[in-house]
C-alpha cells in the first residue's frame, strides 16, 4: 500500500519527465537536428495504439476468454502488411492537401465539406468518448487499488483528470502553432510507448519466472485446472471464430481511423519511408508487449484471482506478494499507457472541433482584438472538456463494464469511417451526399445496437413505456435487429453498421451526382494528383499576408514565420517578386491550415487577399479547363500508354523490316539505332554498336558528308567495291544527330555498266553496214589486186613496179582496216569506272572518227566548233558513248540528209558542249519524257528507250547537266554542260 | 509478382493463418503456433520491406 500523495507526486515526477523530454525534442528540432525524424521514434510513437486496455484490460479479457485478446494486435499486424500501399497514400494525399486530421481528410475528399467535416468530428467526439474514459477509469481503479482507499476514488479521479487536461493543454496547446507537427509530442509518447513495454515486460516476467517455473508450468497447471478451455478457440468455447474475425477487423479499421492514430501515422509522419520500417517494427511491439499477457491472467486465475477482477492482475499480483517496487512499476507502466493515449486523442480531438465546429463559427470575429489568444484559449477549454467527457464516461457508464468492453465500443465507432475514407481514395463516384448518408446510417446503428444497451444497463436509460416496446420488439432489438440472433454483440453491431453504411454510402453516390469541387477533390484524391500550389496572381503585399497571419496566430508567430521564409530564400522585404509573393502566400496558407484546418485557412486567405472579379472569373475558368482536361484519368492514360507502346512497336518493325539500313546517331555521331538490315550490310550486329561512333564502324564513311547539318545524298564507294547510296538527314530537335538510309546499289551499278555496255555494242550494230563497207572496199581491193599478182608469172621483171606498187597499195588497205578494227575494239573494251583528266575535243574527235563508218555520215554535213577547253576529269569511254549516241540519233532523225553542228564553249562555272541538229524536231508533249528509261519513239523492236536515259544517268554522274529543245529554226539541239569548278582542272590546260 | 501484389497476398495469407480453419488445425498447440505464426509473418513483413527501401534508394527515388 502506498500513501495517496506518494503516488500523486510519482505522477507528476513522470509527468515532468516527460515534458522535458519533449521539449528537449522541440529544441532539437528547432536547432535543426530533429531526433524525432526517425523510423524507430515514428514506430513507437504509433505504439501509443497500446494503452492501458493493453496494460490491463489484456489480460482481464485473457482470464475470461482465452486468446480472444490477440485479436486486437493481430488485426494491425496484417493490415501493417497493406500500409506499403494504403497508408503511404493517405500520407501523401494528406501531405500534399494540407490535411491535419481525419475529419479534414474525409471533409476534403467530399469537395471540401465543412459540414462533413462538422459531422465526422461529432462522430468522433461520441465514439472517443468511452476510450477516454476507460483510460481514466483504469488510473482511478489502479490507483484506489494501490493507495488502499476505495472511497476517495471519486477525488481522485477529479485530480488525474485535471492532470491530465493540463499537461494535455503543456503539450499541445502552449501556443498556436504554426506548424501542424509537434516533435516533442511525438517524441514523449515514444518514450511512454518504451516505458510501458519495460514495464508490462518485468511484471510479466516477474509473475512468470518468481511466481512459476516459466510458460510451461503456468500452461500445464491451467491446462489441468477448471480454465483449461482458456486454452483453446472455437466450438465448445466461450469464444466463437466469428467474434475472432469480427475483433480483428474492428482493430483493423481502430489502428487506421482512431483521431490519435491518424495523427501519428498521418500527420505527424516527417518522412513517408518510416512507413517501411513500421510495417514490421510497429508489428513487433505488439507481439513483445502481448508476450506476458497469457502467463498473467493464467498466473492471476491460479494464484486465485477472480475472471471479474483480472483487468487488474498486473497491479494486483506483485502487490499480493509484497514487491512493491514491481507494483509501483506496473502502476508507472499504466500510468503511461493511459496518459499517452489521453494527451494525443485530446490534441487530435480539439483540433477537429477547432478547425470544423469552432473556427468556421467564430473566424469571422477575426478583427477582434486579441483573436489569436481567444482561439488558443478556445482550444485548451476543448481539450479540458474531452478528457472531462471522458471523465463523466467512466463514472456513469464506465463502471458496468470491462475495459476491453469500453473499449471495444469505440473501436465500432472507428469503423464508421472506413467505407467513405477507404472507398473514397480509390472510387472517383463517391461523393459527399453518400458520405453523410454512410456515416449517419452506421453512427445510427452503432448507437443503437451498443450505446443503447450500456445506458440501459447503467439505468440512464429506464426500460420502460415506450422504450420498452421498441427494445423488446422482434425487429428493433438492440441486440437482434431484425431478429438476427446467433451473433456475439460485437460482430451483430459490425455487420448492421457496415451493411447500412455501405449500402448508403455507395448507393446514395451512384444515384445523385457529384459538383465540380467534388469532382475535381475526387480525382486529387484517386489519382493522387498533387494540386497547383498557385492560385492566379493577386494584387496583394507581404505586408497584407503578416496581416492576416497576425490577425490568427499572433504576432510573434507571424513575424518568426516571415524571417524565415525570407531567410530560408535569401530574400528581402521590399525585394519579392510576384512569384516570390506567391510561395509566400502559399506557405501562409500552410501553416493557417495547421492551426485553423485546411477549408477555413483557404477561405481566409481568399477573403483577406481578394483577387479581382476578373481575376476570379479567369481563375475559375482555368481551373473549370484544367479539370475538364485532367478528366483523361489514369486509366485512360495508361490506355494512351498502351496505345503508344504499340505505336512504337509498330514502327520499330516497320524499320526493322525495310530493306534499307537505317542508323541514328546523335550529335556526336554516336550510334542510337541500327536496324537488321545493317547487319545484312556490315556484318556488324545491334548489340555491338550501341555508342559507338559510326566512324568506327564505318570507316569508309567520310566526315565531310555530315558537315552543314543539311540533308543530303551521296553516293559511296567502299573498299570491297560495294556501292551505296547515303541518304543523310539531320533530327529537327534541339538534340541533334542525323538518320542515316543506306541502300545498296552494287547491283545495280553493276547492272548499269553492263547496260552502258549493251548500248555501246548496239552502237557498234548500228555502225555495221558503215563499218563493213569502210572494211569491204579495202578488202575488195586487196583481193583484185592479189588476183592480178598471182596472174603475172615470177620470172618477169619488167612488171616490178608493178608489184612494189601493188604491195604499197596492199599494205595501206591493211593498215586501214586494221585502223577500222583498233578502234572499234577500242571503244567496245568493256570501260574503265575512273574519272581522269581528258580533252572533251579528243573524245569527239575519236567519236567523229567512229561515226564516219556509218552510211548515213556521207549525207550529213558536220560542222564542229570547239573552244581551247580546260581538261575535265571524266571517264572517257562513258563520255564517248554519250556523244556517239546523241550522233546516231541525230542521223536517225535526218534519214534524208542535213546538217549536225558541234559545238563546245566554256562559260565561267561550266562547258558547254551542243549538238544541234536540223531534223523534224521533239513532239512538246513528249520532249519531258525522253530521258525517260524505256520511252522510245520507235517503232517496235526498233528501239529498246534507254540509250538517253542511260546517257543521262552518265552526265549526272560527272555532275553534269544533260537537256534538249526544239530549235526555233526546227531541229532540237542537245545541251550537256560539265561543271569546271576545280582549279586544278583549269591549271590542266593543255 | 511487382511489390505491391506481394502485399495483398501477404495480407490475405495472415487472414487465412489467423482465422478458422488453421487455428482449429492447431488449437492443441495454439500459444507455440501464434509465437511462431505471428513472428514468421513479422520477419517476412520485414524483410521484404527492407528489400523494398533498399531498392527505392538504389532507384533514387
Amino acid at each position: 500500500m502506498f500513501k495517496g500523495w506518494a503516488l500523486f507526486l510519482l505522477v507528476l515526477g513522470y509527468l515532468s519527465i516527460l515534458f522535458a523530454m519533449a521539449y528537449f525534442a522541440e529544441r532539437r528540432e528547432k536547432s535543426g537536428k530533429s531526433i524525432v525524424s526517425n523510423p524507430y521514434i515514428y514506430s513507437l510513437s504509433l505504439a501509443v495504439y497500446c494503452t492501458s486496455w493493453t496494460f490491463y484490460g489484456s489480460v482481464g479479457k485473457a482470464a475470461i476468454s482465452g486468446f480472444s485478446f490477440l485479436t486486437i494486435y493481430l488485426g494491425p499486424t496484417l493490415i501493417a502488411s497493406l500500409w506499403a500501399v494504403i497508408l503511404k497514400k493517405i500520407i501523401r494525399i494528406a501531405k500534399e492537401n494540407r490535411i491535419t486530421t481525419i475529419s479534414d481528410f474525409i471533409g476534403a475528399r467530399y469537395g471540401n465539406s465543412l459540414f462533413l467535416s462538422a459531422f465526422v468530428t461529432v462522430v468522433a467526439i461520441i465514439g472517443i468518448t468511452p476510450y477516454l474514459g476507460l483510460q481514466i477509469k483504469s488510473i482511478i481503479k489502479t490507483f484506489t487499488v494501490l493507495a488502499g482507499e476505495t472511497k476517495g476514488g471519486a477525488e481522485a479521479g477529479w485530480f488525474f483528470t485535471l492532470i491530465l487536461g493540463l499537461f494535455a493543454v503543456i503539450f499541445g496547446a502552449r501556443r498556436l502553432d504554426a506548424s501542424e507537427r509537434h516533435e516533442g509530442l511525438v517524441f514523449a509518447v515514444a518514450f511512454e510507448s518504451v516505458i510501458k513495454l519495460i514495464a508490462f515486460l518485468l511484471v510479466g516476467y516477474f509473475v512468470s519466472y518468481s511466481l512459476f517455473n516459466g510458460f510451461g508450468d503456468i500452461f500445464d497447471r491451467i491446462k489441468a485446472s477448471e480454465y483449461g478451455d482458456l486454452l483453446f478457440l472455437g466450438g465448445g468455447t466461450q469464444f466463437s471464430y466469428t467474434e475472432w474475425a469480427s475483433l480483428m477487423f474492428l482493430s483493423m479499421m481502430a489502428i487506421m481511423f482512431l483521431p490519435r492514430q491518424f495523427h501519428v501515422a498521418v500527420v505527424e509522419n516527417s518522412d513517408i519511408r518510416h512507413v517501411s520500417r513500421a510495417m514490421w517494427l510497429f508489428p513487433l511491439y505488439l507481439l513483445l508487449i502481448n508476450f506476458f499477457v497469457m502467463p498473467l491472467a493464467f498466473g492471476g486465475l491460479l494464484l486465485g484471482g477472480r475472471q471479474a477482477d483480472a483487468d487488474l492482475f498486473v497491479l494486483t499480483i506483485p502487490l499480493g506478494q509484497g514487491n512493491a517496487v514491481i507494483a509501483l512499476v506496473a502502476f508507472l507502466g499504466g500510468f503511461a499507457a493511459a496518459t499517452g493515449m489521453v494527451i494525443v486523442e485530446s490534441v487530435a480531438l480539439s483540433t477537429m472541433v477547432m478547425n470544423n465546429l469552432v473556427i468556421p463559427a467564430i473566424y469571422r470575429f477575426h478583427d477582434m482584438k486579441g483573436f489569436p489568444d481567444i482561439i488558443l484559449n478556445i482550444k485548451r477549454i476543448v481539450m479540458f472538456g474531452c478528457v472531462l467527457l471522458g471523465y463523466v464516461f467512466a463514472l456513469s457508464i464506465g463502471e458496468f463494464y470491462s475495459l476491453v468492453d469500453i473499449g471495444l465500443k469505440s473501436f465500432e465507432a472507428m469503423t464508421i469511417f472506413a467505407p467513405s475514407l477507404l472507398i473514397g481514395i480509390y472510387w472517383k463516384k463517391g461523393n459527399k451526399k453518400g458520405a453523410i448518408a454512410g456515416i449517419a446510417a452506421g453512427f445510427i446503428v452503432w448507437f443503437y445496437t451498443l450505446i443503447v444497451p450500456a445506458m440501459l444497463k447503467s439505468g440512464i436509460i429506464d426500460e420502460l413505456g415506450f422504450f420498452s416496446r421498441i427494445f423488446n420488439s422482434s425487429i428493433l432489438d438492440p441486440q437482434a435487429l431484425f431478429g438476427l440472433r446467433g451473433l456475439d454483440k460485437w460482430s451483430h453491431s459490425l455487420f448492421w453498421g457496415l451493411f447500412f453504411n455501405l449500402f448508403f454510402y455507395m448507393g446514395t453516390s451512384i444515384f445523385t451526382d457529384q459538383d465540380s469541387d467534388e469532382e475535381r477533390q475526387a480525382m486529387i484524391f484517386v489519382d493522387s494528383y498533387a494540386p497547383q500550389a498557385s492560385l492566379a496572381r493577386a494584387d496583394y503585399t507581404l505586408h497584407e499576408i503578416e496581416g492576416v497571419l497576425e490577425q490568427y496566430l499572433g504576432k510573434r508567430e507571424s513575424k518568426e514565420f516571415i524571417d524565415g521564409f525570407l531567410l530560408k530564400n535569401q530574400l528581402t522585404r521590399d525585394q519579392l517578386t510576384p512569384v516570390e509573393l506567391s510561395r509566400l502566400r502559399d506557405e501562409a496558407l500552410r501553416i493557417l491550415s495547421g492551426s485553423l484546418g485546411s477549408a477555413i485557412a483557404t477561405i481566409i486567405l481568399e477573403d483577406k487577399l481578394l483577387i479581382t472579379e476578373k481575376e476570379r472569373g479567369d481563375l475559375s475558368h482555368s481551373i473549370k479547363q484544367m479539370t475538364d482536361t485532367l478528366r483523361l484519368s489514369r486509366k485512360e492514360l495508361e490506355e494512351a500508354n498502351r496505345s503508344l507502346a504499340y505505336l512504337k512497336e509498330f514502327s520499330e518493325n516497320i524499320i526493322e523490316s525495310a530493306p534499307a539500313g537505317i542508323v541514328t546517331v546523335d550529335s556526336t555521331m554516336n550510334v542510337t539505332y541500327w536496324n537488321k538490315e545493317m547487319f545484312s550490310i556490315t556484318g556488324i550486329a545491334k548489340q555491338n554498336v550501341q555508342n559507338h561512333v559510326i566512324f568506327s564502324l564505318l570507316p569508309w564513311l567520310s566526315h565531310d558528308i555530315f558537315e552543314g547539318n543539311r540533308q543530303r545524298e551521296v553516293l559511296v564507294q567502299t573498299p570491297q567495291l560495294r556501292s551505296f547510296k547515303i541518304n543523310i538527314n539531320p533530327f529537327t530537335d534541339p538534340s541533334g544527330g542525323f538518320v542515316v538510309i543506306f541502300e545498296d546499289i552494287t547491283e545495280k551499278k553493276k547492272m548499269e555498266e553492263q547496260l552502258v555496255q549493251a548500248l555501246k555494242l548496239a552502237s557498234i550494230g548500228k555502225l555495221t553496214a558503215g563499218i563493213s563497207h569502210e572494211i569491204g572496199n579495202p578488202l575488195a581491193s586487196i583481193s583484185s589486186l592479189v588476183q592480178e599478182l598471182r596472174a603475172i608469172p615470177v620470172e618477169a621483171c619488167s612488171e616490178k613496179n608493178f608489184f612494189s606498187d601493188s604491195l604499197s597499195t596492199i599494205n595501206n588497205h591493211i593498215e586501214r582496216i586494221a585502223r577500222i578494227v583498233r578502234s572499234l575494239g577500242d571503244f567496245a573494251r568493256l570501260s574503265s569506272k575512273e574519272k581522269i583528266p581528258s580533252s572533251l575535243s579528243e573524245i569527239l574527235e575519236r567519236t567523229v572518227g567512229l561515226v564516219r563508218y556509218d552510211k548515213r555520215f556521207k549525207q550529213i554535213e558536220l560542222s564542229v566548233d570547239i573552244d581551247e577547253l580546260p581538261l575535265v576529269r571524266v571517264n572517257p569511254d562513258q563520255i564517248q558513248q554519250v556523244f556517239l549516241n546523241l550522233m546516231l540519233n541525230a542521223f536517225d532523225v535526218m534519214p534524208g540528209g542535213g546538217k549536225l553542228s558541234i559545238s563546245m564553249h566554256k562559260s565561267k562555272w561550266s562547258i558547254d558542249v551542243k549538238f544541234e541538229d536540223t531534223g523534224p524536231g521533239i513532239d512538246n508533249a513528249i520532249i519531258d519524257k525522253i530521258f525517260d528509261p524505256f520511252f522510245t519513239t520507235k517503232p517496235l523492236g526498233k528501239g529498246t528507250g534507254l540509250g538517253l536515259s542511260i546517257c543521262y544517268g552518265i552526265i549526272r554522274e560527272h555532275n553534269g547537266e544533260i537537256s534538249v529543245s526544239n530549235r526555233e529554226c526546227g531541229g532540237t539541239v542537245f545541251t550537256i554542260s560539265f561543271p569546271v569548278n576545280d582549279k586544278s582542272e583549269e591549271g590542266m590546260q593543255r | 509478382m511487382k511489390t505491391k501484389e506481394f502485399w495483398f497476398f501477404l495480407f490475405f495469407l495472415g487472414l487465412l493463418l489467423f482465422n478458422w480453419p488453421f487455428l482449429d488445425i492447431f488449437n492443441m498447440a495454439l500459444p507455440l503456433y501464434f509465437l511462431i505464426a505471428w513472428g514468421l509473418y513479422i520477419a517476412v513483413v520485414g524483410f521484404v520491406a527492407s528489400f523494398s527501401l533498399k531498392k527505392d534508394r538504389d532507384r533514387g527515388v
